[in-house]
């Protein structure tokens, strides 16, 4: 029997220590050992069966339940003060055989992989790297879980390849207590697995792109993911530069993406007839308080992989916050000019190194990052195009109403069909601003309103955004979520009312849902929804 | 007149802090390891989402014995271990000719497959 240790607590926070957030009971279950149910299907059946029993028990004790992962979201959405749930330890591994696909799926049996939900990205690269495979994209850094990573919508800056959820094909889903309660989700138009393999795994098969797209960036609320297939690709190698680059060359890029054409370029990387070649990966680094200061770009190359390549991680090794000594964050509160100086010191650990290469696998460029101490970070996604107006308001706002301590980024992102997908434009610019957690002081805007007033600068500029579900924002801000997703945002309400009933929608809303306004309950939402489809659309009738 | 304890006291505290404080510690990590996490975070810095295991003892050592002191901790591996040595333990294993060595280990295991 899988195990599970309870832990009662009185708060819960992140990692990079956003809260501490009041909190009851802390539970973490482990699979059974592989020498007691050595049959790996039986081991993840028999961890289900755990799961249901404490969503069981947390529904007997009128209590919410709230998986959580690696609790790398830097707010509340992992949070709930009654019972949450640590996913961790549940990586059970799994390959797909071909008797195993869709016979009408496009994709190729080798490339996918079952992966139970506490798996990290780190995780799944190992083992996939050893089956001479990589995942397609990742974030900046591996520690996240697999679950986690796909609520909330991980992305790195592969332009022309998307979102980490945007490889997740299937989706095991345990919505309550029951033996029913077990369903595995799928496109109808893309289908995946087949009817025999969701059997084994004891589930009720939903093959239906609605419901599928909204439960992909599930914010942690469409029930407990168990575990995800994912597409993977034979593996491949990625040659990293970094380069200083002209502030009108990174825009020209930014907006339209014309790497041939721009006098921006590797001279290393053209095509045989001498054009610059489209990178991977595109992401461009700015010192918010010095204008005249070059930006910086880190330009990623994929390659065939060959073996043999020296190794990339002691040049990709860095901590992604740098720690700041408490002295100057009391300083930084009582004289705000200081903060331009401290993002110049920082700068070595906030910025790759320039004029430095790497090449490696996915998992090696993409490496760990370290903990080193309290830290914020505002990311909005913004259509491509409105990268100098977005880029520019950013900077004017933190020059006159900072600064803060932080620098800022943007990456690019293709579109995601997740219906909160924050990647939703048809080439995502991610804006961002990673930097120290600060205490409230006369000399700096206070950290709350610096939130609140990031979201009435970028609206009264009549710029369209979004925001990373995993990030700092005034999530309480009136009507954000109408004004980031419009339609979409009911598109996802209904389809979570159709799959889960509303005692169960209810043990799995916390805060954050409560706060956007996601966790409303439609009992109207429409049960055609929950309709398992062929690949034309039609009602199927072999499940 | 209580001069002579004040000053006495003052040097044992020295030497206690001497002995004690670490000369040096070392932090090794494997590359390619998974950590084994924590159920929440913990403390600050490089252990903070590691589950941490510590090991403060005195092993015996025979004379011309080379092979290893098996553990109970990690049976799977570990992912990364800081070591430490104090000026304490290098002067025991002085002492002792070198067959009683402190060991104080801090520890994180790989995570279980
Ligand atoms: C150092 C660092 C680097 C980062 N880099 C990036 C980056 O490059 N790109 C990027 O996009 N983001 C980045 N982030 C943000 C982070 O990756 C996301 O917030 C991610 O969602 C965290 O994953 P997690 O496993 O820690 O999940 P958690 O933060 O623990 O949880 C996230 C959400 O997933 C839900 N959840 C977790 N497990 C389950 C489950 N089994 N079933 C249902 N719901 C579940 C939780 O309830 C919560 O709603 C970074 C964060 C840090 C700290």
């Amino acid at each position: 029997m899988a195990i599970t240790s309870t832990h009662l607590v009185s708060n819960w926070d992140t990692f990079h220590q956003n809260g501490p957030f009041p909190a009851k009971m802390v539970l973490s279950t482990k699979p059974e050992a592989r020498h007691i149910i050595p049959v790996v299907i039986d081991r993840y059946n028999d961890t289900a069966d755990e799961i249901r029993r404490l969503i069981g028990d947390a529904v007997t004790n009128n209590e919410r339940f709230r998986p959580y992962g690696s609790t790398w979201s830097l707010n509340n959405i992992a949070h709930q003060q009654d019972r949450m749930h640590h996913n961790a330890f549940m990586n059970i591994k799994m390959d797909i055989a071909p008797a195993d696909v869709h016979q009408l799926s496009p994709y190729a049996a080798d490339n996918l992989f079952f992966f139970q939900c506490g798996n990290t990205i780190k995780e799944i690269s190992r083992y996939l790297f050893d089956k001479g495979k990589s995942l397609k994209t990742s974030g900046a850094s591996n520690g996240q879980t697999i679950a986690g990573g796909i609520s909330t919508g991980i992305h790195g800056s592969a332009i022309d390849v998307g979102s980490v959820q945007d490889y997740v094909v299937g989706i095991n889903l345990i919505t309550g207590p029951a033996s029913t309660d077990v369903v595995y989700i799928e496109r109808h138009t893309k289908p995946a697995l087949n009817n025999a393999f969701a059997a084994k795994i004891k589930s009720r098969v939903i093959r239906n792109d609605e419901l599928f797209n909204a439960a992909l960036v599930g914010l942690g609320s469409f029930g407990f993911i168990h575990g995800v297939v994912l597409e993977a690709e034979n593996l491949f190698l990625l040659k990293r530069y970094v380069k200083y680059i002209k502030r009108t060359e990174a825009l020209d890029l930014a907006e339209n993406m014309d790497f041939p054409n721009s006098t921006f370029f590797i001279p290393s990387e053209k095509d045989s007839n001498g054009n610059p070649l489209r990178p991977y990966h595109f992401k461009v680094y700015v010192n918010p308080y010095n204008p005249n200061e070059d930006y910086v770009a880190e330009v990623i190359y994929k390659k065939p992989f060959t073996p043999g390549y020296p190794d990339p991680i002691p040049s990709v090794r860095k901590a992604v916050y740098k720690e700041l000594p408490d002295f100057m964050v009391m300083l930084a509160a009582k004289y705000n000019r200081v903060i331009p100086l401290i993002i110049n010191a920082m700068k070595s650990t906030l910025f790759p190194t320039l004029d430095s290469e790497a090449t490696g696998t996915l998992g090696e460029i993409f490496w760990d990052s370290l903990h080193k101490g309290k830290a914020f970070a505002v990311t909005i996604g913004i259509d491509n195009k409105a990268t100098t107006k977005a880029l520019d308001t950013f900077l004017h706002f933190v020059n006159t109403e900072g600064p803060v301590p932080g620098a800022i980024a943007f990456r690019f992102v293709k579109a995601t069909e997740a219906t909160l997908g924050f990647t939703k434009y048809p080439i995502t610019c991610i804006l961002e601003m990673d930097g120290v957690l600060w205490d409230n002081g006369p000399g700096i805007i206070s950290y709350n309103k610096f939130l609140t007033r990031f979201i009435e600068v970028f609206q009264q500029a009549n710029i369209s955004f979004t925001m990373h579900w995993g990030k700092n924002a005034d999530w309480t801000f009136p009507g954000l979520v109408d004004y980031m997703f419009g339609n979409k945002k009911n598109e996802w309400i209904n389809a979570r009312c159709a799959l889960l009933t509303q005692q169960m929608a209810d043990v799995f809303s916390n805060d954050f849902l409560d706060s956007t306004g996601l966790s409303n309950y439609n009992t109207a939402a429409n049960p055609a929804l929950i309709v398992s489809l062929d690949k034309s659309g039609a009602v199927d009738p072999t499940v | 007149m209580n001069r002579y304890p004040i000053f006495i006291n003052t040097m044992l505290c020295i030497a206690t802090l001497l002995l004690t404080q670490s000369c040096y510690s070392v932090r090794i990590a494997s590359k390619h390891a998974i950590p084994e996490p924590n159920v929440m975070p913990e403390g600050e810095g490089y252990w903070r989402d590691k589950q941490v295991y510590t090991l403060d003892t005195t092993v015996k050592l025979k004379i011309l014995e080379s092979e290893a002191t098996v553990l109970d901790l990690c049976p799977d591996g570990f992912h990364s271990v800081e070591y430490k040595v104090t000026l304490g333990h290098v002067l025991l294993s002085g002492i002792t000719l070198g067959k009683t060595k402190k060991i104080k280990l801090k520890c994180n295991c790989v995570k279980p497959q």
